[in-house]
């Protein structure tokens, strides 16, 4: 069947996924969990790491993520940025 | 370009299609049980799931712009008799996530926002999150809190280890 994303600012269709199957679904949850029991004997100054990593990905993907918003969300320039700088900040904090 | 509103747009379309036409539904009900229709109101033609800034005044109980949650560019004007009034306005809700109390008198401001019954109340500007400090909803409006040093607890563990 497919889960499509649809503009809504022209109501056109972008692009349609398909759902993953009962399996993959689970596949995925073990795959969490199991991710999971190895993070949390991670210390936190790695995960810090990591985290400031995240907020200089997101910052350098801003222009990739605000096209994104606005055709997936409708969402205006100026809030894409911020938008963008909001999750970059939290990661940082 | 992907989208057909211009880069000097500070009002985009609503999220989904299905998300405008509800917002339209709360928006003609409050009127037609009463609401005055002062700015906006009417889907514009074309293809997007634009609305337009709207206004309602005259809002009372019984209309779902004063029982529910307007979820776009929609403002419903309430009057209150004093300040005691407008805190019992605010409070009549079962939602209870953010308020936001807007005065000269900060001093005044922030007596009113420490009766509102939310997770976060602002004065002189609207409810934003900062990765800094906690938020989260009261009532129907969730349990816990994200951000800040309280958000973290809810994401670990707090466990007591006794050795003796």
């Amino acid at each position: 069947m497919g889960i499509t994303s649809i503009n809504p600012s022209t109501g056109k269709r972008i692009k349609t996924y398909d759902e993953m199957t009962p399996g993959e679904a689970e596949a995925a949850v073990s795959e969490a969990h199991n991710t999971w029991q190895v993070w949390w004997g991670t210390a936190f100054a790695e995960r810090g790491g990591l985290m400031k990593k995240a907020a200089d990905i997101l910052r350098e993907r801003r222009h990739e993520l605000a096209h994104l918003m606005a055709s997936e969300m409708g969402k205006p320039l100026e809030q894409r940025g911020a938008e963008t700088e909001k999750c970059a900040w939290a990661c940082d904090y | 370009m992907p989208w057909n509103f211009p880069l000097w747009s500070d009002l985009g379309p609503q999220a989904r299609h299905d998300l405008r036409d509800a917002l339209h539904e709360q928006v003609r009900a409050s009127v037609e049980r009463g609401a005055s229709l002062l700015l906006g109101g009417e889907i514009p033609p074309g293809e997007g799931a634009y609305y337009p800034p709207t206004v309602l005044s005259d809002v009372k109980p019984g209309m779902p712009a004063y029982d529910e949650e307007l979820f776009g560019p929609v403002a419903a004007i309430i009057a209150a008799k004093d300040d005691a009034d407008a805190v019992r306005i605010a409070n009549d809700t079962v939602f209870g996530l953010g308020g936001a109390v807007f005065t000269k008198d900060a001093a005044r401001g922030e007596s009113l926002a420490r009766q509102l019954e939310a997770g976060a109340t602002f004065v002189n500007r609207s409810v934003a999150s900062d990765p800094r400090l906690p938020f989260g909803g009261i009532k129907e409006s969730g349990y816990g809190r994200e951000l800040g040093s309280y958000g973290i607890k809810e994401f670990v563990n707090i466990k007591t280890v006794y050795v003796k």
